[in-house]
This record gives C-alpha cells, sequence and structure tokens, in this order.
C-alpha cells in the first residue's frame, strides 16, 4: 500500500508524497493529530464562534457559547482524532477547521470582520 | 426543591432496578444461579424506573430532577453492586426476623457485625492489591468451599491409596470397599464458577 | 453498544489506560478533594466553632451608612456586604486599581468585619483585600481544602489550566470508557464475580463507571468550564470580541448599562430593599452588591441563594437612590437568554448546593463513586501487569495515595487546630497536609509488604479521624454544649461523624482478614 502511494507521489507530486510520509509514520500522526492538533483547532473553533454566532435575544449568546461549549468542542475534536481511520483524511478535515477558523480569527483581530460584541 | 417528592421517586426508581436487578439474567448466571423462572415484567420495572424522573420535570422542578437523577446514578450501583448471594441471605434473614421477631435485637447486633466486617474490608480494598479476596467472601461462599475442600480431600486420600482402605476397613483375605459421598450436581456447577469466576 | 473497528477499540483502549495511567492519580487527587469541597460550608462552620447559614436576615443599613460616611468617595465605587460561615458582618468598599504585584487589575479598599447584632466593628482592613485571607476567610482550613481542590495549590494560572486539563481527561476517559463498552446495557446489574480474579478486577471497575458515567462527564465538563472559563477561554473572546479589550466584555456580560449621574443624595434604605428582593425572588439573601453607593446613579445588586426548586441563584436589581425594584437580572446580560441559562446551570451541576444537605450528600457520594472509579480502574492495571517490577511499584503508589491524600486531609486539619493559639492557620494548615502526605510516601517507601502497608495506613488514617475532634476541644473549641446552646449544628455533627468513621475503622481492622500479595494469575 505504501508502495502504490510512493509510486502514485513519484508520478503525481505532493499531495501523495504528504499521504505516503502519513503512512510511513502512521503514529506521529495520531499523536499530531489528536495532541496538540486537537488543542489548537478547539483553540480556534471558539476563538472563531463570537464572529459567526448569532448574539441571541440578550445580545450575549455569541460570547457565553464558546466560553461554556470550550470543554465540549475539544471533547468532539479529540474523539475525531482518535476514531477517525482514514489519517490523510483526518489530517486534512484537522487542517481545514485551523485554517478556515484561524482566518476568522486573523481577520476579526484586524477588524476586517467583527465580533458582534462591540 | 421538594426533598420528600425527590426521595418518593429515588425509591420507586430503586425498587423498579431492584427488580430488573434480581431477574437479570447475566447477573444470575454468573453467580451460577438457576435463570428466574416467572415474569420478569421488564416494562413495568422500566416504568418505574424513568416514570419518576418524568414526572418530576413535569410536576416538580429542575433541582428535583437533577437529585433524582445524580441519586440515582450512585444507589443504582449500590443495588447493583450487592452480590445476588449476599442480597439471598439478606432475605433469608428477614424472612427468619419476620417469622420470630423476639429474636429481633439478637439478629440485628450479629448483622450489622457482619456488614461491617464484609462492606469496610471491600471499601478498603477498592484500588489496593493485595487484600485477602477470601476475607471479603460471603459466610455460605465459604462454608460451601470448606465442604468441597473436605470432598476433595477425601476423594485424593481414596486414590492415593487403595491398600490403606483396605488394610483399615477390610479384613484378612477380605477387601470392603467403602462408598464415597456423590457429589451433587450443582457443587460441581458451584466449584466451575468459583475456579473460571466467568459465566 | 456503538459498533467500532479493532483499530478504533486498540486506540480507545490506549488513550482510556494510559491516559488514566499517566494522570490517574493527579485527577484522583481533584476528585477526592472535591468530594471534600462540597461540604466546604460545613467544615468552615465546624472549624470555626460557630455556624451561619449566611443569610443576610438582620438589619443591615444602619451599619452599612454609619461606615459609609467615613469613606472617602472613591471607595464607594463598589460596596460588597456579606456574612461568614461564622455569621460575621462583611462590608468591603473599594474601586478599581492596578495592583503593583501582579500588574492586574484589582479591587482596593477598606474592608470592615462587624458583629452583625450589635454592629461594633471587630476588625478593619485596608488594601487589596481579595488577597488578605486572613481579614476575611473565617476558616483557613476550608480555604486550604478548596484551593487545593480548584487549582491543586498552584499559583495563577498554572493550578487552573492543570485542573482544567485533567477535567479534559477526565471527559476523553469516560467517553471512550463508553465506547470501549460493547455490552453496557447487558453488564448493568453484573456484580463483581467472585473469585478475586481479573474478571473480577474489571466487573468492579466497569460496574461503578457504567452506573456513574453521566455525572462522570457532567463534573468533568463543569469542571473544565470553571478552571479554563476566566483563565483561558475568556481572554482569548474578549480579544476576538472586544479587541482585547477585557473589562469592555465583563461589563457587556455582567453590568446593566446605566446613565452617570454622579450628584449625591441619601442612600436608599437596604433593609426596606433586603425585604422587597424577598417578595420579589424569595430567600436567602448571601450577598449584596451595591454601585456607586450615595449617588444618584446608584445601583443595588442582591444575590438571592438557590432554594425553593431553583438550581441556580437569582439576581434582583434596585435603584440605589430611591429603593425602586428594577427587575430580576440574569447572571450574564441584562433579558433571560439560553446563553444565562447554560451559564446558570454550572455551578449548580458541579457543586451540588441547590437543595442545602440533601443535594450536598448526593453530591458527595458522587465524588466519592467517581474515586472508586478511578482507583478500581488502575488497581485492574497493576493487576494485569503484577509479574512486572515497575507496576507493582505503580501499585504501591496507588496504594498510597489512595491513603495518603486522606491522611494528609486529616493532617491539614490537625495542624489547623494546632496552630490556632498562635494565630497563624494560614501558614500551618497546608504544611499540615505534606507532613501528613510525606509521611505516607515515607511508609510506602520503607514497607515491604503492600497489605501490611495498606493496613498501617488504615490504622493512621482511622487515629487521624478519632483525635481531630479531641485536638478541636482540647484548642479551646466551641463546646458540645455551647454549640447546641447556639445552634450550632455543624460543630456537633462533624465531631460525630469524625469518631464515628474513626470507630468503625479502628474496630474493623482486625476483620479485615489477613493480607496478603495475590500471586501472579494465569492470563484470562
Amino acid at each position: 500500500m505504501v508502495e502504490q502511494v510512493e509510486v502514485r507521489a513519484e508520478r503525481r507530486g505532493s499531495p501523495y508524497r504528504l499521504v505516503a510520509a502519513i503512512e510511513r509514520h502512521p503514529l506521529l500522526t495520531r499523536w499530531l493529530l489528536a495532541g496538540p492538533g486537537a488543542l489548537i483547532a478547539a483553540m480556534l473553533i471558539m476563538a472563531a464562534m463570537p464572529v459567526w454566532l448569532p448574539a441571541g435575544v440578550a445580545g450575549i449568546d455569541n460570547i457565553v457559547y464558546p466560553i461554556i461549549l470550550a470543554p465540549l468542542i475539544w471533547a468532539v475534536v479529540f474523539m475525531y482524532a482518535v476514531l477517525e481511520e482514514n489519517l490523510p483524511r483526518g489530517l486534512a478535515v484537522a487542517a481545514a477547521v485551523i485554517l478556515v477558523k484561524g482566518a476568522i480569527v486573523a481577520l476579526s483581530v484586524t477588524g476586517a470582520i467583527g465580533g458582534s460584541g462591540l | 426543591m421538594s426533598v420528600l417528592a425527590s426521595t418518593a421517586a429515588i425509591a420507586v426508581t430503586l425498587a423498579g432496578i431492584g427488580r430488573l436487578a434480581a431477574t437479570d439474567p447475566k447477573r444470575r448466571r454468573s453467580f451460577g444461579m438457576q435463570p428466574f423462572r416467572g415474569n420478569r415484567q421488564v416494562v413495568l420495572a422500566l416504568t418505574a424506573v424513568f416514570m419518576p424522573g418524568v414526572l418530576l420535570l413535569a410536576i416538580g422542578s429542575g433541582a428535583d430532577f437533577i437529585a433524582w437523577l445524580g441519586a440515582i446514578c450512585v444507589a443504582g450501583w449500590a443495588v447493583a453492586a450487592v452480590s445476588p448471594w449476599r442480597v439471598a441471605s439478606a432475605w433469608r434473614w428477614m424472612a427468619a426476623v419476620a417469622a420470630a421477631p423476639h429474636r429481633l435485637l439478637v439478629s440485628a447486633v450479629a448483622g450489622v457485625r457482619r456488614l461491617a466486617a464484609a462492606v469496610l474490608p471491600r471499601s478498603a480494598r477498592a484500588g489496593i492489591p493485595g487484600r485477602d479476596p477470601v476475607g471479603a467472601a460471603d459466610d455460605g461462599t465459604v462454608a460451601r468451599i470448606a465442604e468441597l475442600e473436605r470432598r476433595v480431600a477425601q476423594l485424593e486420600a481414596a486414590l492415593a491409596a487403595p491398600s490403606v482402605a483396605s488394610y483399615a476397613f477390610g479384613t484378612e483375605g477380605e477387601r470392603r470397599v467403602t462408598r464415597l459421598p456423590a457429589f451433587q450436581r450443582s457443587d460441581l456447577q458451584d466449584a466451575k464458577v468459583l475456579r473460571t469466576g466467568d459465566r | 453498544m456503538i459498533p467500532v473497528s479493532q483499530g478504533q477499540m486498540k486506540r480507545l483502549t490506549t488513550v482510556h489506560g494510559w491516559s488514566g495511567v499517566v494522570l490517574g492519580l493527579l485527577l484522583f487527587t481533584v476528585v477526592i478533594t472535591g468530594t471534600v469541597a462540597v461540604f466546604a460550608h460545613e467544615i468552615a462552620r465546624w472549624s470555626a466553632g460557630s455556624s451561619s447559614n449566611r443569610a443576610l436576615d438582620r438589619p443591615i443599613d444602619g451599619i452599612v451608612r454609619g461606615l459609609a460616611e467615613t469613606m472617602p468617595r472613591f471607595y464607594l465605587e463598589d460596596t460588597n456586604i456579606w456574612r461568614t460561615d461564622a455569621g460575621d458582618l462583611m462590608v468591603f468598599f473599594h474601586a478599581h486599581a492596578t495592583n503593583p504585584e501582579t500588574g492586574e487589575p484589582d479591587e482596593y479598599g477598606t474592608m470592615f468585619r462587624v458583629d452583625p447584632d450589635s454592629g461594633a466593628v471587630l476588625a478593619r482592613d485596608e488594601g487589596f483585600m481579595w488577597h488578605e485571607q486572613q481579614a476575611w476567610e473565617p476558616s483557613a482550613l476550608r480555604k486550604f481544602l478548596v484551593d487545593l481542590h480548584v487549582q491543586l495549590y498552584m499559583p495563577d494560572p498554572w493550578g487552573l489550566i492543570v485542573t482544567g486539563l485533567l477535567g479534559l481527561l477526565m471527559m476523553a476517559a469516560a467517553i471512550s470508557g463508553f465506547l470501549m463498552h460493547r455490552h453496557l446495557i447487558r453488564d448493568l446489574f453484573v456484580a463483581e464475580r467472585p473469585g478475586a480474579r481479573l474478571v473480577s478486577a474489571r466487573d468492579r471497575h466497569v460496574l461503578a463507571s457504567s452506573w456513574s458515567l453521566p455525572f462522570a462527564i457532567i463534573l468533568a465538563f463543569t469542571g473544565s468550564f470553571f478552571s479554563f472559563a476566566f483563565s483561558v477561554s475568556f481572554p482569548i473572546v474578549a480579544q476576538v470580541a472586544f479587541g482585547g479589550d477585557q473589562e469592555a466584555m465583563a461589563k457587556t456580560l455582567f453590568e446593566a448599562p446605566v446613565a452617570e449621574d454622579a450628584r449625591p443624595v441619601r442612600a436608599a434604605d437596604l433593609d426596606a430593599i433586603r425585604a422587597a428582593a424577598i417578595d420579589e425572588a424569595g430567600g436567602p439573601l448571601t450577598f449584596i452588591g451595591i454601585h456607586n453607593y450615595g449617588r444618584a446613579d446608584a445601583r443595588v445588586h442582591v444575590w438571592h441563594a438557590a432554594a425553593d426548586g431553583r438550581l441556580g441563584f437569582t439576581q434582583t436589581v434596585f435603584d440605589g437612590a430611591d429603593g425602586r425594584f428594577l427587575g430580576i437580572k440574569p447572571q450574564v446580560g441584562n433579558v433571560p437568554s439560553i446563553g444565562n441559562d447554560l451559564n446558570a446551570l454550572m455551578w449548580p451541576l458541579h457543586v451540588g448546593d441547590f437543595a442545602g444537605l440533601f443535594s450536598k450528600a448526593i453530591w458527595g457520594a458522587l465524588g466519592a463513586t467517581t474515586c472508586f472509579v478511578i482507583l478500581s480502574g488502575l488497581r485492574m492495571w497493576v493487576r494485569r501487569r503484577e509479574a512486572e517490577r515497575l507496576w507493582r511499584g505503580f501499585g504501591r503508589a496507588v496504594t498510597v495515595t489512595a491513603y495518603g491524600l486522606p491522611i494528609g486531609m486529616v493532617g491539614s486539619a490537625h495542624a489547623f487546630f494546632l496552630s490556632l493559639p498562635a494565630g497563624d492557620p494560614i501558614f500551618w494548615t497546608p504544611l499540615g497536609f505534606v507532613g501528613g502526605a510525606l509521611a505516607s510516601i515515607a511508609l510506602g517507601l520503607r514497607a515491604g509488604d503492600d497489605g501490611r502497608l495498606a493496613q498501617l495506613l488504615w490504622r493512621i488514617l482511622s487515629f487521624g479521624f478519632l483525635l481531630l475532634p479531641l485536638l478541636r476541644l482540647a484548642v479551646g473549641g466551641t463546646s458540645w454544649a455551647d454549640a447546641i446552646a447556639g445552634g450550632h449544628g455543624e460543630v456537633v455533627s462533624i465531631d460525630l461523624l469524625l469518631l464515628l468513621a474513626g470507630g468503625v475503622m479502628w474496630w474493623a481492622r482486625n476483620s479485615s482478614g489477613s493480607y496478603r500479595t495475590a500471586a501472579a494469575e494465569p492470563a484470562e
């Protein structure tokens, strides 16, 4: 399986090289995904929530929900990282979440888009 | 918050849990007991378990419901954790006391002593290696184990030295065979359960 | 229950087992101290020698008005009024300033301890008073036990981060355990099978953890929330939503907007406000916060403890100038919302104080069950690996921790009482814990046999329980006669509980049977 991916990597380039690298080091990948990966993803999901969550009747739901739900967010992300059978897919999902949520946070902090708390 | 309502709800739920525990097939099988003969009344028992909580949510308050939920998590465990042998022994004791109430005081003192000796070593034993497992066993189990060991010792003695038996029991030129007590089928089953601990 | 593949099961088992082994003893520390902390108020009243339900049920207006007249206007920005567990009335006039030691915004002002009946000032202190616990905490023992649970007595914010991470670990262990258990419902009534084999150890752990699963997740989740809420989550959300202005975010969440009007007026009668608050939302009242006392824009916030079916606190707001009732304010935001409802659930679900001793007893039992789950899981791990010297040593560590923590807590209580005459229990109480814990560790390192070690530690613990009430009385604590006459129920009841626990443990020490190390078992 690894050899097949490596042959494809030779022909097609970096995505398959990445998949090959992941499949050569599954334990390390799993540790990174479930450890720092889950922590960073959870923190960014929490940080981005004030931007896209509606403020609700009292105007504070988008601030309160991320603070209350933070531990549950981590638990969901962590269990996904542990249970995902397809490591390359898991890594792709984690990367997508980190990039998207990270972009939302960065844009909000720089003032390009607003968190509706102010 | 009505403490009375919550307590009543907890009591009804525990009664349902007790019924389910007493008739549970895997629990009975694990302890070498016969399957429950009769109607388990599972639906009624489950209704008794969950209906008090539903009623507390509907008629009572959130506090009543949360207290009920917390209590049955602990009390349910306590009910399930007591071995069925101990439960049976408790029922027999209660029946004996009911039949002879004047012995209640004496029985109560003896019961408290047995309970303390049984419960406290278990709580001290939780998570600690090295406790004597037999020390926490039911009195009935200890007696059964002793009886089984006595019978095994008799068998071993008989198998190991038939000439001794003939010398002990036979006269010169004559051979008399001593018939050994037959094992009961339930004793064999008990021995298997105790040995493997798994059914 | 939920089908998982072989690979997933292997990973779940690794996560569940190794997270328990690496951090299980630390988690046990948090859980057992939390079990004790459920009864923090009762412990405070017992150790202080007098009880009060902390209700603001006596006249306070004359006292507060008289003290406020002596205060500079700067200190009237915020006024906090409450009663300690020992019954003294506390009044803290303060403003906000940057604490030079921490560099953080803090509350600086004058704190009075007052006799609630006579109004006599018993003590007066000035400074960043929340850091001067001897001024407002009647029981250094209670403070130590609660701090030990909340942040493992480590400095801010590291202690909170560690306990928060342990809460996350507990959630991961509970969820992975749930997914690992294929026959959760079928095994729900399987008691520990006889014979003390490996499967019996498994039964013990599985049964306790299955039944306590819902609350294991609830307690872990709410505990993590409390640990991370202000140390990590609040700053992060403030950075995104308020450009890093945490004060603005706090004002949005916790304060109602008020038009500024600094004209001095006669402050509204606080006793009339107390009566009106009880009419509006029921009692007992446990805290009053006044913003801008003596100004036209003053606001009085009254906190009502959980009672009459309410799970959490209720907050009523009054105009501080004319005493008008302005409404019931949610804990967060200014109108009812789901966010507020969720936030309001966190405290009662974690602490279990919404129905007095009834709910506290249930929560104490849940904490004890969780302790049992952790220890039985560690025991199962050690049993499977008893042939290896490393894991036998770990088993010894489990025994030492299981006994050493209660011994340490009892040691802290002994040190508290012994240091009371000298007047510095804040310093000695933690040292008592350290002494008890170190003694247990020393015995654990020296003991040859696990069984004898457990027996010795059991006896030390029972002795510690028995001695505590006697020590409390010997250092001049409230006698039973005075306690009964004064209605200080906790003093007598906790003394009796300690004597009963110690007595039963001492009596049972010879009924526990002989101790011998379990022989290695063949693989199941």
